[in-house]
């Protein structure tokens, strides 16, 4: 009588790596629109006092070097009243997000305040950044 | 009995979770990495269109029924006083306590940095502010 013939087969189990990877790519395509990767760069101020919401917004981004963009899009200064207008065309109840570096005059803060009211934005909000540590 | 020599073969009818548990971990782990970015945080402000608000409360402070706070370079003013962070907060505190209308007015100077103006705010807020309103001349005349 002849013994059975057992054969061991050495491989690599790569469905849950599978699982686990579409899951990722699935998750980060979904959400990529709602990422922000804008170029321009911005140092928020800092507060302690936040309000954080995850409603619908028109983010608005200032930079200390005087460039601007509406929703990720850089425009100039001369076009950002049209810019801004056009996002409240079909959603006017939506908040305007102003992220304006913290070293720029109020002044010129006021100044695209005053263009973001213009443009029809009901409420508006000054970005800010979560302070680590206490507050005075 | 059992007969001796006669190996028993049973059955396990179980789910096997461990692919679920992988898909779910991964997805809590991608949306807790993902949210900083997705939420937005800030100070909502209310922009008041008032032409010459900013000269009559320059001129008129003292007599505003809401707090106005002025802002200049490094030094707060409310109510004609010079006030440093520390008295800005009881002063507001003191103000807060019993005011029925917790707006406060804000007069920020054009040279200011934005950073700063945020800090005052930040105070005003901490100390029982509820709304903040900031002078805007440039709305009103237009």
């Amino acid at each position: 009588m002849r013994a059975r013939d057992y054969r061991i087969e050495v491989k690599t189990d790569v469905v849950p790596i599978i699982n686990v990877s579409l899951v990722i790519v699935l998750t980060l395509m979904i959400i990529s629109p709602f990422l922000n990767n804008s170029d321009l760069e911005v140092k928020l101020p800092e507060a302690t006092t936040t309000e954080t919401e995850d409603q619908d917004k028109v983010e608005i981004v200032m930079t200390a070097d005087g460039r601007f963009s509406v929703q990720e899009e850089e425009v100039a200064f001369d076009a950002l009243p049209a810019a801004v207008a056009d996002q409240f065309v079909n959603a006017p109840s939506r908040m305007a997000v102003l992220k304006a570096d913290k070293s720029i005059a109020y002044g010129d803060v006021e100044r695209v305040i005053a263009v973001i009211q213009k443009a029809g934005a009901p409420r508006i909000a000054l970005a800010t950044e979560q302070k680590t540590g206490g507050g005075g | 009995m059992r007969r001796k020599g006669k190996p028993t073969v049973r059955t396990i009818a179980e789910a096997n979770v461990t692919p679920l548990a992988d898909v779910v971990t991964t997805l809590i782990v991608v949306f807790l990495m993902t949210m900083p970015a997705l939420v937005w945080s800030g100070i909502q402000v209310n922009a008041t269109r008032a032409a010459k608000s900013r000269e009559v409360v320059r001129k008129d402070r003292s007599t505003a029924d809401k707090m106005t706070v002025l802002i200049h370079k490094g030094v707060i003013e409310v109510d004609g006083e010079s006030l440093r962070m520390a008295e800005l907060a009881s002063m507001t505190r003191e103000r807060m306590a019993g005011a029925d209308d917790r707006t406060v007015i804000l007069v920020p100077d054009d040279d200011v940095p934005l950073g700063w103006v945020v800090t005052v705010m930040d105070v005003l807020k901490q100390n029982g502010a509820e709304g903040l309103a900031l002078l805007n001349r440039i709305g009103g005349e237009a």
